[in-house]
């Protein structure tokens, strides 16, 4: 007499995450991206700071205006994206603290990234200790980075998950071994968290076009002022307009 | 009294046209230059007509063309 039982039992097994498991992340065009959108920051930047002394730890810059000849520095700063903090130490003049979350995510992609460009003074230890404080970074925890960081060089993570394991029997005779999907909360986890990261990053990215504009407008309006000129702002379609006007006596 | 007035525009990508009213020759390029210098790396002129007839219309539009 045939006596047939099904058996259910999980099994964990080992699941292996890769960028590939993410369909909309190609990693060359983001980096591409992102190195772009840095780099015509760093050129707008550099014409601002070109009268500043400027230094750099962990990716921050410290920005010193030792002779205050850029009023409203830190208003045109922001506008080209840049996070801008301004702070009091024993130096000369204004002092900012910038941070770039584009900056952020190229270094949260590959800690050995570093900004170049710009002609940084050697920080002492004091300046170091001020940028550190007054750096306002993307937060990303160590597990979070380690992760990215595998992902992005073209590795892959092995995580733990469960697969069921279906057995029928006829009588003690195995007739049939079924395996369902794999399950892995792990992988869900950091497929997720890594998809938001990029989604960040390209609405970042995204923004720069924007940061441009704004930034360029907003440094001449900054200079014409300066010289004299009253400046009025208008939009049309796609453009900024400045209309700077002075009467020479 | 004269009124020197300049026109700037910059567009989406940070490309910047100025034009110039109220200024004779050379001066209003001096003018642009103090306002927009070193923003793009390469700088185009394109003097109007008037340009080259100073003291009868004062103008003249600089293309200052952002190639990052």
């Amino acid at each position: 007499m045939s006596l047939i039982k099904v058996y259910s039992a999980f099994e964990d097994v080992n699941v292996c995450i890769s960028l590939k498991d993410l369909s909309t992340v190609d990693i060359d065009k983001i980096r591409m991206a992102c190195g772009n959108a840095v780099a015509q920051k760093i050129e707008k930047l550099k014409i601002l700071v070109s009268s500043m002394n400027v230094y750099e730890h962990q990716n921050a810059l410290l920005v010193n205006d030792e002779y205050e000849t850029c009023d409203g520095f830190d208003t045109v700063a922001q506008k080209f994206g840049f996070n801008v903090k301004p702070v009091v130490l024993h130096l000369d003049g204004k002092n900012y603290v910038l941070t770039d979350p584009i900056i952020d995510a190229l270094v949260a992609m590959d800690e050995s990234y570093k900004i170049e460009g710009l002609n940084f003074k050697e920080p002492t230890d004091e300046i170091k200790k001020v940028i550190s404080e007054n750096a306002v970074h993307e937060q990303y925890s160590d597990d979070f980075l380690q992760n990215l960081r595998i992902l992005t060089s073209g590795k892959e993570i092995t995580v733990q998950g469960r697969q069921e394991v279906k057995t029928k029997k006829d009588n003690d005779r195995v007739i049939n071994v079924t395996r369902g999907d794999i399950m892995s909360e792990d992988k869900t986890v950091i497929l997720n968290k890594t998809q938001a990261f990029f989604d960040k990053v390209q609405k970042n990215v995204n923004k720069n076009n924007t940061y441009m504009q704004e930034g360029t407008t907003a440094l001449i309006e900054n200079r014409a002022k300066q010289l004299g000129y009253s400046v009025q702002q208008t939009k049309i379609e796609n453009k900024q307009r400045l209309t700077l006007k002075r009467v020479m006596v | 009294m004269k009124e020197q007035k300049i026109i700037i525009d910059i567009d989406d990508k940070g490309g910047i046209v100025g034009d110039v009213i109220g200024m004779q020759g050379t001066s209003c390029m001096h003018e642009l230059d103090n306002i927009l210098k070193d923003l793009a790396r390469a700088v185009e002129y394109n003097p109007k007509s008037e340009y080259f007839s100073q003291g009868q219309k004062e103008s003249a539009t600089v293309h200052n063309y952002n190639r990052m």
